[in-house]
């Protein structure tokens, strides 16, 4: 069975980083702490982007929490 | 500029907003005027005293136009009289953007006015305000709208932590939003000085 193909989404979140980046650079000249809120929001898409790209694995912190 | 004057709730055709309000998010409300053409007279609130360098008190009785021009930046100086020669003379509205002796937190004065005429047509008095630049701080209405535009995005991306992050960051921007219109809706006593 083909498996689809991960581009499209690796392109979206790309997307998603270079926007967070253009309003980092501009929120932070009016509000710590809604850059703080777009720098977390980065990191995370930034995580995705390499779970995604099969650089490193997902990490669930439910499973682990289980184990 | 037309987005943020919509999120104010503010109508583009609302005379009052166009001459006395310019675009909220990038210039600070300093004080009303009343300049007297007839008698070269600038009567003026505490505010825009302090600005200029000039007594309160002098300035609620009224000074000279003089006066206020030797407080403009020496540069600007040729500009406000040309401009305010040209109003006393043909009338219309007063649309002058200067910059301030001294005045290093300033970035730019924007004085407004409309005219207004006596009943042999000659302009007998303008009134108009003061506003201060903030300079090139970006527009909190325009980043909000991106901002909006960021978070529906994440919304299709469907990774709910970087939705929340965004979400935050836009409730955050909305309260700073909502206290910044707050405090320029709020009723300024030197407009009361001049009446």
């Amino acid at each position: 069975m083909p498996t689809p193909s991960r581009r499209p989404l690796l392109a979206q979140i790309d997307r998603m980083i270079r926007i967070t980046d253009a309003l980092i650079a501009e929120v932070v000249k009016i509000d710590p702490i809604a850059t703080t809120l777009l720098g977390l929001a980065k990191a995370e898409l930034v995580a995705k982007k390499a779970a995604e790209s099969g650089e490193v694995l997902p990490f669930s912190q439910r499973r682990n929490l289980r184990q | 500029m037309a987005p943020v004057r919509e999120a104010a709730g503010a109508s583009p055709t609302d005379p009052v907003d166009i001459y006395m309000r310019p675009s909220f998010d990038t210039t600070r409300y300093l004080g009303s005027f009343r300049w007297i053409v007839g008698e070269s007279l600038f009567v003026l609130g505490g505010d825009i005293a302090a600005a200029f360098g000039i007594a309160p008190l002098d300035a609620r009785q009224g000074i000279d136009l003089a006066a206020l021009v030797d407080a403009v930046h020496p540069d600007d100086r040729a500009a406000v009289h040309a401009s305010t020669e040209r109003a006393s003379y043909y009338g219309g509205d007063l649309d002058i953007e200067f910059r301030l002796l001294g005045a290093g937190e300033f970035e730019l004065i924007k004085l407004t006015g409309c005219c207004m005429r006596a009943d042999s047509g000659l302009p007998a008095e303008y009134l108009g305000a003061l506003h201060i630049s903030i300079g090139e701080e970006p527009p909190l209405g325009t980043i909000a709208a991106h901002l909006c535009a960021a978070a529906e995005l994440a919304h299709r991306l469907d990774e709910p932590s970087v939705q929340r992050f965004l979400d935050m960051a836009l409730f955050e921007l909305g309260t700073r939003l909502a206290a910044l219109e707050r405090e320029l809706e709020k009723p300024r006593r030197d407009q009361a000085v001049i009446r």
